[in-house]
Parts: C-alpha cells; structure tokens; sequence
C-alpha cells in the first residue's frame, strides 16, 4: 500500500542491527530518490540476486554507482553486494520503528 | 512501542511487504566456545612470550618465535572480536537482550578488554578477558535452555572456562 510515495515495510534478516534489528518497520519514500544519494543513508533496492534489500550506502562511484554494505560482520560485503543503479531504488528509509 | 503496537497490527490486516535485511546464510550455528579457545590461545602466548622474557638475550630462533608468539595473540584478539560480535548481532535479539540486560555492555567491555590484551603482554588482563568471555558464553547458553559449568580445560593454559551441560 502506497501513499504518496510513502510506504511501510517488514524487515527480515540481522545485517542491519544494531541500526534496525529483525522484525521492524520501515518507512520509505520512493520519491526521495530523486534527491542526491549520499553515503550512511539507508535505502531499499531491488538486488538481481537476492530481491528486495535494506542496505546502507558505503559510497557513490564516479559513474553514479551505489556501493551498499550492511551494518555487522554477518552482512554480505561492499563486493558482494555489488553495484547498484538508481534505477534499482525504491526509496529511501526515512524512519525506523523498532520493537 | 505504542508506535510499533499499532503497525503490527496494521500489518496483520494489511500485510505490508518484506524486506530482507540479507545476511550471508542464518545458518543458526552458534557457540562462544571458537571465542573461548581464541582467549586461552591469547593466554597461551603470553605464557609463552614471559618465559622468553626471563632470557637476557634473544638468538635468532628465538627471535623468531618472539614474532610469532605475538603474531598469533594479534591473530587471536581479532578472532575474540569477530566471534562474539557475529553472536552478539545474528543470535542475540531482544528477547535476550531484556533477559539479560548487561549484554550490550558486557560486549563492549569484551571489544575494550580484547585491545588492552593485544596491545600488552599481560596475563591479568588475558584472564580478565577470559572472565568476560566465559561470562558471554554462560549468558549464551543459558539464554538456549542449558545449565553451565565451570572446569579447568584440560590442556594449557589449564584456565576455567563454561561449559554447557548436554542432553545425551
């Protein structure tokens, strides 16, 4: 369900904790995206291997690419991960609602 | 909460979408004792290490056994952190947590100790750090159901260290 571009997810998985911990909802904007991504943001993409993810932006390339990492050691890495494109984003996660 | 609460139940009737927060595999293998044995190798090695200090002179051999003695205590104070980290964030969730309120402190005293023992060649710090861990791996594995005890390990260093009590 979406509402003015905001919507709410469930989050699965512990590569965010401590900054979101299993099981809290997000909020997203798949607006904001049109503003600059920056580095320590956190963002919601679509990855080719492993569907929808919430990872934090490690750094933008000189070619525009998002280089994401997770928040502990379990994460798959930067590498792993791989680049992302705008294209892939569908928002930024604009408020976190822990347990 | 009250927030959260709310959402949930949002949640039940709507059901909003999921989101991986993608590890590598939440194998659910679990158990500080990697981290435990990673502290006795530390006490090990600063055993090691202050009986070569008893000599006035080191020769070459023993030189290069000063480098590897302190090579692998390094080795192994890297080892303390990432065990206990990789328990602390892909097993301990808030139910622990509220059980056992001391864990995030306590693991970061783990993170403090295990430095001050890779920068010194200092068996009480070495043992403290021990303490802290063993601690660690109590909260561990009482928080699974499991009593504990405390043995002497039965090779050097011969410190205490928890174990679980096992069903057969």
């Amino acid at each position: 369900m979406t509402f003015l571009g905001f919507k709410l997810w469930k989050v699965t998985g512990h590569s965010m904790f401590p900054k979101i911990p299993q099981s809290s909802y997000i909020l997203i904007n798949q607006w904001f995206t049109f503003k600059q991504i920056k580095p320590e943001q956190t963002i919601l993409f679509k990855h080719n291997d492993h569907g929808f993810i919430i990872k934090t932006v490690a750094l933008v390339d000189r070619n525009g690419l998002i280089w994401c990492k997770g928040e502990n050691l379990s994460s798959l890495s930067v590498e792993e991960i791989g680049p992302v494109s705008k294209k892939q984003i569908l928002g930024r996660v604009l408020m976190v609602v822990v347990k | 909460m009250m927030l959260y609460t709310l959402i949930e139940t949002l949640d039940k009737k709507l059901h909003f979408s999921t989101v991986s927060a993608h590890c590598d595999i939440p194998c659910k293998i679990y158990d500080p004792i990697a981290a435990q044995i990673a502290v006795l190798t530390m006490i090990r090695m600063v055993d090691l290490l202050e009986e070569l200090k008893e000599k006035d002179e080191l020769n070459f051999d023993e030189q290069a056994q000063f480098s590897r003695l302190v090579a692998q205590k390094e080795l192994h104070g890297v080892k303390v952190k990432e065990e206990v980290t990789l328990i602390w964030s892909d097993y301990i969730k808030e139910p622990q947590l509220s059980q056992y309120p001391e864990l995030n402190r306590l693991v970061h005293n783990i993170m403090m100790t295990t430095s001050k023992a890779k920068q010194n060649i200092d068996k009480k710090i070495s043992k403290q750090l021990l303490e802290q861990v063993n601690r660690f791996a109590e909260i561990f594995w009482l928080s699974k159901g499991y009593q504990t005890y405390l043995a002497t390990c039965p090779y050097p260093p011969a410190q205490p260290l928890i174990y679980p009590v096992l069903d057969l």
